[in-house]
């Protein structure tokens, strides 16, 4: 299904080959590495990863806001047919909260601590309008009411609201310019189990009503399930599965996904032990050779450790190691990087595909 | 809310009040809640809710406004000499923030030190015990983290060290305020494992403060839940899991998504808290003056 909607439909955003490094006394940092990937009209695309893979530091790409010592080494973003590197500053003037808003992370603090929540959207709407202030006012009525606060709220200051409600207030704040795609990086993170699940609610909720396309950022994988259409998995500044969230959830095809849904503690667990992932993330300063998993990976292969695995649509035959739990979930459209699946095309006496012993492991 | 004999730890109705801006504010409010021996349980709430409230009066941090907190039927609050030493070695905490609670100026070496110092160890048993701790938490070899300072660790290893140093001295008790919800998921079962295996190994009574209800079920047997300085419900995890009976800790297990796009989509659509709260009946609680009602064995529900 997938790959049919790539042959006919443009899609909204494209992102290719994005390459950002940022400049450290100990050298450079690959924050993200030759990713790829596409997000189309009215989907939500997941961007899942731990902290340091990489996440945020696309999200912040895409809007053009990697600053020194940061910089776009390589790649492209394509959005609406247009090449976002190339904008002048008048055009990333009409680009960023026109077509691409976001909410950022820890977005309760964002807001302006001597303004009133409405006079704060009053500003960003004239600031980027014609509209005159009666009507801006009005607008931030609308919105305010469309993110489920209560109007009396609209001329009062950030720290007379909850939590939750400027969580809210700012999710309004980022579509004050009707958007045509949101940018939501961890929007739930500092808030409360309950709350949580109101502003998913509200932003799902907003992205059917307004038919808005939505990238989200987070690292609780549940969160992820509940909201996505297409997930990509993150490690250390790679993409290293792509798919519809039902392929990513029910038969992962790399390792790491696989090993990070299994560590997750779930409610109607029957009393087993969650296996956990030995090791830690890399440092973005010192990435392992190779696959930058293999060192934490239980079935890593001589070839993991000298060669970096290229994201590509899944084989036919499933590698032994990753028996998926569901057999029936079509795989066009779901990508991976991950010699595993090279393994059942290369001969038993293919010395590459040879499992890395401890030691080997430790040495790298 | 019945003392058992072998109750380390008991609160009894405590509250703790704090002024904002002239208003009285509780933070906690006639609250029991008691640790036994050699059991795990959990404590679940929201933020604000006043989980670390209560981790810090059991810890004998925090004199609460009204009301007792005894140790093996000792005030906390008024315990002195060789009494609150016992107390001190016997209670330990482990912090959310493995960036704070370790000391930046001294090395590992040092923190571990400290949780024998009142063990009676001589210098070489001490060194031993110290050995065999870090490579229990998974710091092998220990001669590789000894002489480090806390900043020349992760996120994951410091947090190894502060579990290491709260086992160490073969506490009674361990107060673990969300101990892994700054570690990157990857990271997060094996440290609940570790804390799991050294429980029971040393028979160590274990409060697990968290707001995840899936980690609390991992990890305990029993489980309270708080909201807003009260317990609302306490009992064992699977009865309380299985038939939650107060509004609140209903609300709670209908926000724990699942990894599973189906289950946690439809709990997303279904989810709706104002019909929870309309539905606030509890069987027993109609009759006046009742302020928690027994639905099942152990299992308490509190009346509002």
């Amino acid at each position: 299904m997938m790959s049919d909607r790539e042959n006919l439909e443009r899609p909204l955003l494209s992102v290719k080959g994005l390459k950002v490094a940022f400049k450290t006394k100990k050298g450079m940092a690959y924050a993200v590495d030759d990713v790829t990937f596409d997000v189309y009209k009215g989907e939500v695309f997941g961007l899942a990863g731990e902290s340091g893979s990489g996440k945020s530091t696309i999200a912040l790409s895409i809007l053009r806001l990697i600053e020194e010592p940061g910089r776009i080494e390589a790649g492209s973003i394509i959005f609406d047919g247009k090449n976002v590197l190339e904008f002048t500053q008048k055009e990333l003037q009409e680009y960023r909260w026109h077509d691409v808003s976001m909410v950022f992370q820890g977005a309760m603090n964002s807001f302006n601590p001597v303004m009133r929540i409405g006079e704060q959207l009053v500003d960003a709407i004239m600031a980027h309008s014609n509209m005159t202030e009666e009507e801006a006012y009005k607008r931030a009525e609308e919105l305010i009411a469309m993110v489920g606060i209560d109007k009396m709220f609209i001329n009062r200051y950030p720290f007379e609201l909850s939590g939750g409600m400027k969580q809210r207030a700012m999710i309004a704040m980022a579509l004050v310019l009707n958007p045509k795609l949101l940018i939501a990086d961890e929007p739930t993170t500092s808030i409360d189990v309950i709350r949580q699940v109101e502003v998913l609610r509200l932003l799902k909720g907003l992205q059917n009503k307004l038919g808005l396309s939505m990238i989200y950022i987070t690292h609780d994988l549940s969160l992820m399930a509940a909201i996505a259409d297409r997930v990509g998995i993150m490690y250390a500044g790679k993409l290293v599965e792509q798919g519809t969230v039902t392929q990513i959830y029910k038969t992962p095809a790399h390792p790491y996904t696989k090993l990070l849904l299994e560590s997750i503690p779930k409610l109607d667990d029957k009393g087993q032990r969650l296996a956990g992932i030995p090791g830690q993330p890399p440092n973005p300063m010192s990435y392992p050779s190779g696959c930058r998993f293999h060192n934490r990976c239980p079935f890593a292969m001589n070839i993991c450790s000298r060669e970096l695995p290229e994201l590509r649509e899944l084989g036919s035959i499933w590698p032994e190691e990753l028996q998926p739990s569901a057999v029936n979930t079509p795989q066009s459209g779901h990508y991976v990087a991950c010699h595993l699946w090279d393994k059942a095309r290369a001969g038993p006496n293919d010395t590459r595909y040879q499992p890395l012993s401890p030691l080997q492991k430790e040495a790298q | 809310m019945t003392l058992f004999a072998q109750d380390i730890i008991q609160a009894q109705n405590v509250s703790v009040k704090f002024k904002v801006r002239n208003v009285d504010f509780y933070a906690l409010k006639n609250v029991d809640f008691e640790i036994s021996r050699a059991t795990s349980i959990s404590l679940v709430g929201a933020s604000g809710s006043g989980k670390s409230t209560l981790a810090k009066v059991l810890l004998g941090f925090l004199k609460p406004t009204d009301g007792t907190v005894l140790y093996k039927g000792k005030n906390v609050y008024a315990l002195e000499g060789k009494d609150l030493m016992e107390f001190r070695k016997n209670v330990q905490p482990i912090f959310q923030d493995p960036y704070y609670s370790l000391n930046p100026v001294r090395k590992i070496r040092h923190a571990l030190e400290m949780g024998l110092f009142l063990s009676g160890l001589s210098k070489q048993e001490k060194e031993r015990a110290i050995y065999d701790s870090l490579k229990l938490v998974g710091l092998n070899p220990p001669e590789d983290f000894l002489d480090k300072y806390p900043h020349q660790l992760s996120g994951g290893q410091r947090q190894r060290v502060a579990i290491a140093r709260a086992f160490i001295g073969k506490p009674e008790v361990i107060i673990a305020d969300e101990p892994v919800s700054m570690l990157d998921v990857s990271m997060r079962a094996e440290i609940l494992n570790l804390i799991i295996d050294e429980m029971k190994r040393q028979e160590t009574a274990f409060m697990f403060i968290t707001h995840d209800l899936a980690v609390a079920k991992y990890v305990s047997k029993r489980i309270a839940v708080i909201n807003v300085g009260e317990i609302v419900e306490v009992g064992n995890m699977n009865d309380v899991i299985s038939s939650p009976a107060h509004p609140y800790t209903k609300l709670l297990m209908d926000s724990v998504l699942s990894p599973d796009p189906d289950k946690a989509r439809e709990k997303l659509e279904k989810f709706n808290k104002d019909a929870m709260i309309a539905n606030a009946e509890i069987p027993g609680c109609e009759k006046p003056g009742v302020k928690y009602v027994e639905v099942g064995e152990g299992h308490y529900v509190k009346c509002s």
